[in-house]
């Protein structure tokens, strides 16, 4: 088989570019058919750490491998901590390769390594945990029509006491997606942890533990 | 054709009698909860039963295993042993990475099944072909003493 047989690097990926074309345009195509349809609500986004659905699944997008340091669990918790939830309901996904969002300020890199994860995680997953909070919380006193303060959240359910009403996290996504991120949030008070500084559970443990179950799925 | 027992099934496999155990296990059947970690014999993450004993099948050959009764971590936890290990393995947090502990358990079975009430120095002994590189030894060996209490 001769070089020229065979497709260069830039022909593949010209033709790749060109397949993905193909697809936007099959999507644009197809929205006049579904415009009877309700369209669906985006998730909420507030930044690159954090994702809540409609349902109410909270993931933590996170740019730490988890390679037994226990990284998934450490950073879980400072994000369960300010989001007022459980660390039963966070679920990890792991960060893309995106090094403008992503980027380590200590090892100046989207990596992971020199015991950084938690110095770097401290403020930044509290911050955008808190920021999530404040507008979920401020979208469902809108819904109320009353002040943010007089609400509370517990386990991501968002009370209000005096009229002994309730929304979910997942309820309010849409509302609290339209809403300014707040510049300034103010972070929990230490001796106010529930979490940090709690012997937790490792959340990696049982889809790690080769339980026979088809578990196991390293390599 | 080779006819093995695994897991209380009968497989046929086509495969060279040379070929050891922990491929045909992996690569031919599928069961890949059996790890590959040195390929020569040295670390322990390929442990898996034979008529009950702890072996290694990265050193086995397939063919030498005749009508002998291959149990994997697949299928570990159905026996009352295994499941007791495995909870305890969970109560005592022992995993890290993860990547040697299908050995780990399975070695620790094998030694349960064998000596009840094992003291530390039963423990050191008969686990210490597993190699764990995140140095999870000192859990292991409580899980062990858990699962026996």
């Amino acid at each position: 088989m001769s070089q020229n047989a065979r497709p260069t690097r830039r022909l593949m990926l010209q033709a790749g570019a060109v397949a993905a074309g193909s697809l936007m345009l099959g999507l644009r195509l197809s929205t006049p058919a579904r415009a009877a349809e309700p369209a669906p609500t985006p998730d909420f986004l507030p930044n690159a750490f954090l994702r809540i659905d409609r349902q109410g699944v909270i993931t933590l997008i996170l740019p730490h491998a988890e390679i037994g340091q226990g990284v998934y669990t450490s950073s879980a918790m400072l994000m369960a901590e300010e989001l007022e939830v459980g660390l039963d309901q966070v679920s990890i996904e792991n960060a893309p390769p995106d090094i403008a969002k992503y980027l380590d300020p200590l090892l100046y890199d989207q990596a992971t390594g020199g015991s950084t994860s938690t110095r770097t995680d401290w403020v930044r997953l509290r911050e955008a945990s808190a920021v999530a909070r404040t507008m979920l919380v401020m979208a469902a006193a809108q819904i109320w029509q009353v002040t943010p303060a007089t609400c509370t959240v517990a386990r991501g359910v968002i009370n209000h006491a005096a009229s002994s009403r309730s929304l979910g996290y997942g309820d309010v996504v849409e509302q609290a997606a339209k809403l300014p991120i707040p510049g300034d949030v103010k972070l929990k008070d230490p001796a106010d942890f529930k979490l940090i500084g709690t012997e937790a559970k490792r959340i990696d443990a049982p889809s790690k533990s080769p339980f026979g179950n088809g578990l196991v799925r390293l390599a | 054709m080779l006819k093995l027992q695994i897991n209380g099934r009968n497989h046929d496999v086509g495969v060279p009698d040379d070929m050891p155990l922990l491929w045909v296990l992996r690569d031919v059947i599928g069961f890949s909860g059996t790890k590959f970690g040195c390929g020569v014999g040295l670390c322990g993450a390929c442990t898996v039963h034979l008529d009950g004993q702890a072996i290694r099948s990265c050193q086995t050959t397939v063919g030498s295993v005749g009508a002998q009764v291959i149990t994997t971590i697949e299928a570990i936890g159905a026996t009352a042993m295994g499941h007791k290990v495995q909870q305890a393995w969970l109560d005592k947090e022992v995993v890290q990475c993860g990547y040697c502990q299908s050995g780990q358990i399975m070695s620790a079975t094998a030694l349960l099944n064998q000596t009840p009430k094992p003291t530390d120095d039963d423990i050191d002994t008969a686990m210490a072909g597993n190699i764990c590189r995140c140095g999870t030894y000192v859990r292991i060996r409580d899980a062990i003493h858990m699962a026996a209490a």
